[in-house]
């Protein structure tokens, strides 16, 4: 008697607990971090053209986006579509400044974000390029490339193998 | 809740695949007209961005949904404002001739009657670079 009078006290509460998570697991916080991101790709693409661009302060944004947007899923069309103008708008800065480590940067992004952030003229300004050369920036754990194996079409072993922050590949 | 749930799944379901590409490039116009007011306009990104929608909607016959057209329209009648008598307006008067009837408002249509639009104007065909 006791027991199911407990249950029922319990119920009430059991429920709103559900509704929350419920509604918690729909709220689009990526759309949030992807408008964030765009914000701070354009930005940076502004930075550039007045030559204050920090690189340091670009990976260490870069790296915490990563893991905001990589995992985070219901982005609409509208955040993915600020994200790849922005990225764009970066890809023209950095044709009009020649700037190289603002290239490899770029050529960088292309691993760390999934393909649907990078419009065509973007994949195609990066195409045979390659990115900073050394450790990769974006990772958790510095992960040195193997000797001959750096920019933004290898697939290191190490890439294969570390599921942190990595690219979500759509089609 | 789970039914509330239910009711939004059903509705996402049947919302048609062109109903989606109509929002979609809704929301293109949307951001080039934003370029198109702060004199940020590019072209070729307004074109890279369009491409994709239309090659699903041009020269298609399709339904779409009261509440979509009407914010197409909405959408298409402030990029032709803002576009003025510059490159963006051949490029709306490309999409515009290409697009069905419904989609369309009289407004834009006659707006942009003085464009002469040729076959060979349409981009969205051509060969993607990297896709």
């Amino acid at each position: 008697m006791k027991s199911a009078r407990m249950q029922t006290q319990w119920l009430p509460v059991a429920i709103v607990l559900c509704c929350c998570s419920m509604l918690a697991a729909c709220w689009p916080v990526v759309n949030t971090h992807t408008a964030n991101f765009a914000d701070m790709m354009n930005a940076s693409a502004k930075e550039l053209r007045d030559g204050t661009f920090d690189s340091a302060e670009f990976k260490k944004t870069v790296k915490r986006r990563a893991s905001d947007i990589n995992h985070g899923q219901g982005l609409e069309f509208r955040y993915q579509l600020l994200a790849r103008d922005a990225v764009r708008e970066f890809m023209y800065a950095v044709q009009d400044t020649g700037d190289p480590e603002a290239e490899m940067l770029l050529v960088d992004l292309v691993q760390v974000f999934s393909k649907e952030f990078f419009p065509p003229s973007v994949l195609a300004f990066v195409k045979d390029k390659t990115g900073t050369p050394g450790p990769k920036w974006w990772l958790d754990e510095p992960v040195t490339d193997a000797p001959g194996n750096g920019g933004a079409q290898g697939n290191s072993p190490a890439e294969e193998t570390t599921p942190a922050n990595q690219p979500q590949t759509n089609g | 809740m789970v039914l509330l749930l239910a009711g939004a799944w059903c509705l996402g379901a049947c919302s048609s695949n062109e109903t989606y590409q109509v929002k979609c490039l809704g929301e293109v116009l949307e951001l080039h007209e934003k370029k198109l007011k702060n004199k940020n306009f590019r072209p070729e990104a307004f074109k890279e961005d369009a491409a994709p929608f239309m090659k699903a909607l041009a020269a298609k016959d399709y339904k779409v949904d009261a509440k979509t057209i009407e914010y197409f329209h909405a959408r298409l009648g402030a990029f032709v404002d803002a576009a003025g008598a510059s490159e963006a307006q051949h490029l709306i008067a490309v999409i515009v001739r290409a697009l069905a009837t419904d989609l369309v408002p009289e407004k834009v249509r006659s707006a942009l009657a003085g464009s002469s639009v040729k076959d060979s104007d349409v981009w969205w065909n051509e060969a993607e670079a990297t896709e």
